[in-house]
């Protein structure tokens, strides 16, 4: 009774942080028996003059503020995924969660995340501040499109600067699921090596190493020409014609350097902001079909033929992003933007059942 | 449960409420204390005030009780006087009467009357009185009646009545 009555008396502040490659963005939203009153965003550079104490002060005047006040991160480890069970025999198959932590969604599937991972982050914050929840980007995903996931099969992305998220939905029911980062892709070749051991080599594209400024649009011709075989191999589509598929992707990428080559004479600057662009859109599209790929292969998953692509968009893809995937691999593309300061506060307020 | 961790607990009871909650908490104390003790304050004056009420009022009672006796008290001790006085008088009188009587007559008795005085008593004879006793006894009274009546012995028998005035028969044995 007492709490109801000091929820009454207090706001209640909900802080989202999420650690990107250069920032860490922090989004606040406080509310009093469910209208917002106030949101705030404020970003922290991560140059050398970054030091946590920074954040830390900045949130302390938020915690002084009110004692419900509820810190949530989202989970930005590098050894995070999601199994197609919940049964705790069948998840070693999956992973090996000797040192990760694992959360059942629904008793039909689980996400997991490592232990050390979890507590660096929550370190980052100091023993003062701590943190309340963290949340698997499979959740944000699961709930950025819970109005799409009940149905048929479908491949479900979430795109951010550093990382993909990528799941496969079928009835609820969660089939695959991979989250990739991109940072440490160069490095460990985490998701990539794995899929290598079950696909060709021909499929074999070191996406960290592709610049657009090196794309040869021949040589990659050549890549995305045992890239649409396999596609045709995998869904068995007779009736696609190849080299219909290749001539559109050959006179796609032409316009596409040819624009690149028209901005180039406008502004040097925008070019290399379209140049890093269109590199990163290529990036997704070729670990959303290697991840594919291996899902199709994989016998440790149940795959069916995914006909649609949903992907929550917060990496600001562009239109060609679409054309990739549309082109290449024959799928329905829905893009939604997503923010995921937002999904957090929501998850947030599910959690606490505000909502 | 979405969340890989637990939150913490979370307490409405921070620094500056439990200052807060401390500061009315005494101010509150300080405040129905002051006031309890008025209370009782007020409680035992009304208490006192009517035990003085009832003293006061047994006190007055008392007091004219007291002026009541006191009264009598007077009136008893001026009574007491008048009779002392009277008394000293009437001594005085029955003294001087004493004296008045000479050595040859004998009174058997007086009445002193509040403005008279009867005498009874013998003599030898009737000139005896009239020259030792009657004399005086004019002196005295205004009127003066005397009576004489024979003994066998050839002594008189006497009873002489002395009035002030004519007015009161009133009188008080002496006997």
């Amino acid at each position: 009774m007492f709490d109801k009555l000091f929820h009454f008396l207090y706001n209640t502040i909900i802080i989202t942080i999420i650690k990107k490659p250069q920032t860490i963005s922090v989004f606040i939203e406080s509310f009093h028996r469910k209208k917002t009153i106030q949101s705030l965003e404020k970003e922290f550079v991560l140059n050398d003059s970054f030091k946590p104490i920074l954040l830390q002060n900045y949130l302390k005047d938020f915690l002084n503020e009110s004692p419900y006040c509820y810190i949530t991160l989202l989970d930005t480890a590098v050894e995070q995924g999601a199994i197609p069970t919940c049964k705790k025999h069948e998840m070693e198959n999956f992973h090996n969660l000797l040192t990760s932590k694992y959360i059942c969604i629904e008793d039909k599937w689980a996400c997991y995340t490592s232990k050390p991972a979890i507590k660096e982050q929550i370190d980052l914050l100091g023993n003062d501040i701590g943190v309340d929840f963290v949340f698997s980007p499979f959740l944000i995903l699961k709930n950025f499109f819970q109005d799409k996931i009940s149905g048929s099969i479908a491949l479900y992305v979430l795109l951010q600067e550093n990382s993909v998220t990528i799941t496969v939905f079928e009835n609820s029911t969660l089939l695959f699921g991979e989250y990739i980062d991109l940072n440490t892709l160069v490095t460990e070749e985490l998701l990539l090596d794995h899929f290598h051991e079950e696909t060709t080599e021909e499929e074999n594209i070191d996406i960290n190493t592709i610049d657009l400024d090196d794309i040869d649009i021949e040589d990659d011709f050549g890549d995305i020409e045992s890239l649409d075989d396999e596609i045709a191999d995998l869904d068995t589509l007779d009736e696609i014609n190849d080299l219909e598929s290749e001539a559109n992707l050959e006179q796609q990428l032409e316009d596409n350097l040819e624009e690149l080559d028209q901005q180039e004479n406008d502004s040097n600057t925008n070019n290399e902001e379209k140049e890093e662009k269109l590199t990163m859109d290529f990036q997704f599209f070729s670990i959303i079909q290697k991840t594919l790929g291996y899902f199709y292969h994989s016998d440790k998953y149940k795959s069916d033929f995914v006909e649609n692509i949903y992907v929550a968009d917060n990496a600001g893809v562009t239109r060609e992003f679409k054309q990739y995937i549309e082109n290449e691999m024959f799928l329905n593309v829905y893009i939604r933007t997503i923010e995921i300061e937002l999904e957090l506060i929501t998850l947030t307020k599910k959690e606490l059942e505000v909502l | 449960m979405y969340s890989y961790i637990k939150p913490r607990k979370k307490t409405p009871l921070t620094k500056d409420v439990i200052l807060i909650i401390s500061f009315f908490s005494i101010s509150f104390f300080m405040l129905f204390s002051t006031y309890g003790f008025l209370l009782y304050k007020d409680y035992r004056f009304k208490k006192d005030m009517q035990e003085c009420s009832q003293k006061q009022k047994k006190l007055s009672a008392s007091i004219e009780n007291m002026e009541k006796s006191i009264k009598i008290i007077e009136e008893d001790a001026n009574f007491a006087q008048k009779i002392y006085t009277t008394n000293g008088v009437l001594k005085d009188s029955i003294h001087n009467l004493f004296d008045l009587v000479p050595d040859h007559i004998t009174l058997s008795k007086a009445q002193i009357l509040k403005n008279g005085l009867i005498l009874y008593g013998i003599t030898p004879n009737k000139e005896v009185y009239e020259y030792m006793l009657e004399a005086p006894l004019k002196s005295i009274f205004t009127q003066t009646y005397t009576s004489f009546f024979q003994l066998e012995n050839g002594w008189l028998r006497f009873v002489s009545t002395n009035y002030l005035d004519k007015n009161s028969e009133e009188y008080t044995d002496e006997n």
